[in-house]
């Protein structure tokens, strides 16, 4: 998992930011204080390793769009992440500096990875390949990442798999509703463009029992769901009704179910898809969702963690309640137009834990508070 | 009608199922039980019980309260007293039993592992089936665990655990009485007690214990 993440002047996030992640981390903060930015950083990842750093840039309209704003000179982005799990421990850090010619070059870009002892690392600098493993020296070019490159080395591969299945999730309810033309790729797509194809491969009992236990525990009665194929396209089918004796079963298409039901059916097919990811994030999984429902996203949530890292954003005090654990919390706030991100404040975790007051209480009165640190890194 | 207040969303359901087929266990005389039970925050602070109790003297028609809550790190005996003597000073028309799970609804299932081995979790919705492991067992002291969740979810499939929210229900419907009378968990005792209190002081404002 990815113990701490290092950055500078990505999107909002200030300079010499540390983010301490734990199997569940829990960002809370403002609107516009940037949560979404901290964890856009997690797809920023996996978009380099999957489209490589110009086509993840052009995702998000270009490197300035990426880069805090400066009034002066152009400010560097600098990412720096730590991963320590079982099978696999090293960092991957990189920094992109402005150019007039190229409107951005990598500046510094290394990679460690430790493998039942075995530590392979390359560090490249001003595009030229400093140190390495024997038998590998890529070309370097000033915009583009090597370590996408070198996915095919096996020394490299297992690091480069592990950011390239990280996704972050924020479901679309109108993009279950559509038909969807089958697309075989994994994971699932982040608004759930591809929602349909993820059930339709993966098997069944890996995802319908509890899927329908949980819709069903939501709507009172969805009892099951159908994938069909109409010509080219995929569609979903929920069958309601039988919780009654007088009733029969009817089948709606997904178009014609709520939004709320949709969101949540596409946030758990993101948890129950396989393989699991390295790393999942939802971002404010409470959205259209009834309060009552939330205890239920997190149960999956809690099943998730062992199979997942998992990173949720939210305004939600329901949810902070069914969470309870304070330690997990990472409090994003924003001053000067600069996003920070700290663990919250020790007073209120220790109300927490003394059982003064729950989390969501705090979030309703006074707001959940950061800790004031002054962490920073060479 | 016999009204549950409990604390967690799981519990609703699987504590007035669990109530329900152990009054009839206990040939208790017939009382509707609601279902499922009310979530109440805060029953382990002194303002949310009363608000809790409050609310329920508000209904129509109530033969008794059952309070059912967890506390992992207390036991009942250092807890209890001081609750019932604020649940007494209430002076309600109808008796009231106060029930902690020690350490929680959880610990229920520990006994009964083995009857859960090799079972199918059958769903309220859905045909699918989650299959328990056929070597689910559990010896120890079932009380003395912090985290009878993550012993149950031992025996799930991999990738999977165990979720309140729509596991606990049908968990609680495998469980067997006489295997918790058996090996004489205290927290089951207490439970059958409590409600042998709500069926035989009927009319009564006594609170027990």
């Amino acid at each position: 998992m990815i113990t701490r993440i290092k950055v500078s002047n990505y999107r909002s996030i200030g300079p010499n930011t540390v983010i301490n992640l734990g199997r569940l981390t829990v960002f809370v903060g403002q609107n516009g204080s940037g949560k979404s930015n901290v964890v856009d950083l997690i797809r920023f990842i996996s978009d380099i390793m999957r489209i490589g750093l110009e086509g993840a840039l052009n995702k998000r309209h270009g490197i300035k769009a990426v880069r805090r704003w400066s009034s002066g000179k152009p400010l560097n982005v600098y990412i720096h992440i730590d991963i320590n799990s079982k099978d696999i421990s090293g960092f991957y850090e990189f920094e992109i500096a402005s150019d007039r010619k190229h409107d951005y070059i990598i500046k510094d870009e290394k990679a460690s990875i430790t493998i039942n002892g075995v530590q392979n690392s390359f560090i490249i600098r001003n595009q030229k390949w400093i140190n390495g493993p024997e038998g590998l020296k890529p070309n370097t070019t000033p915009t583009s990442l090597v370590l996408p490159l070198i996915s095919g080395d096996k020394r490299f591969k297992p690091l480069v798999d592990f950011l390239k299945n990280m996704d972050v999730y924020n479901i679309y309810p109108d993009n279950l509703r559509k038909p969807q033309i089958y697309d075989p790729v994994k994971p699932m797509e982040e608004h759930g463009y591809n929602w349909v194809s993820i059930l339709k491969d993966q098997p069944e009992e890996s995802w319908k029992p509890e899927l329908i236990a949980a819709l069903g525990k939501l709507t009172s009665d969805i009892d099951d769901i159908e994938i069909k194929q109409l010509s080219g396209y995929l569609i979903s089918k929920f069958k309601h009704g039988t919780s009654g004796k007088s009733r029969k079963a009817k089948w709606f298409e997904s178009a014609q179910e709520s939004d709320g039901t949709l969101r949540i059916a596409g946030i758990l097919t993101a948890m129950l898809q396989q393989p699991y990811l390295s790393v999942i994030g939802i971002e404010e999984p409470e959205l259209t969702i009834h309060p009552g429902a939330i205890p239920l996203i997190i149960d999956f949530i809690n099943q998730t963690k062992w199979n997942s890292q998992v990173l949720i954003t939210t305004h939600s005090p329901e949810l902070l309640d069914s969470i309870r654990d304070g330690e997990v919390i990472r409090v994003v706030d924003r001053l000067d137009s600069i996003t920070k991100v700290n663990p919250m404040a020790f007073d209120q975790l220790e109300a927490v834990k003394k059982g003064l007051l729950t989390l969501g209480e705090i979030h309703r009165s006074e707001g959940i508070k950061p800790k004031q640190l002054s962490i920073s890194f060479e | 009608m016999i009204y549950i207040l409990v604390e967690g969303h799981g519990d609703t359901g699987a504590v007035s199922n669990l109530v329900n087929r152990l009054w009839l266990d206990l040939q208790l005389p017939f009382i509707p039980i609601h279902s499922p039970g009310l979530r109440w925050k805060n029953l382990h602070k002194l303002e949310g019980l009363k608000k809790g109790v409050e609310y329920i003297r508000t209904k129509q028609n109530v033969s008794g309260l059952l309070i059912v809550r967890d506390d992992e790190d207390n036991c009942p005996v250092n807890v209890v007293p001081d609750v019932s003597v604020n649940l007494r000073a209430l002076n309600t028309p109808f008796p009231i039993a106060y029930h902690i799970m020690y350490r929680e609804f959880e610990t229920l299932f520990l006994p009964c592992l083995n009857v859960f081995a090799g079972q199918e979790i059958k769903y309220d919705f859905g045909a699918g089936k989650i299959l328990i492991s056929r070597d689910a067992n559990f010896i120890g002291d079932f009380e003395g665990n912090r985290d009878a969740k993550g012993i149950v979810s031992r025996f799930y499939p991999q990738g999977k655990s165990y979720k309140p929210n729509v596991d606990q229900l049908p968990l609680t419907r495998l469980i067997d009485f006489e295997i918790l009378r058996r090996v004489q968990l205290p927290c089951f005792g207490t439970l059958e007690r409590c409600l042998r209190h709500l069926a035989n002081n009927q009319g009564k404002s006594n609170v027990y214990p």
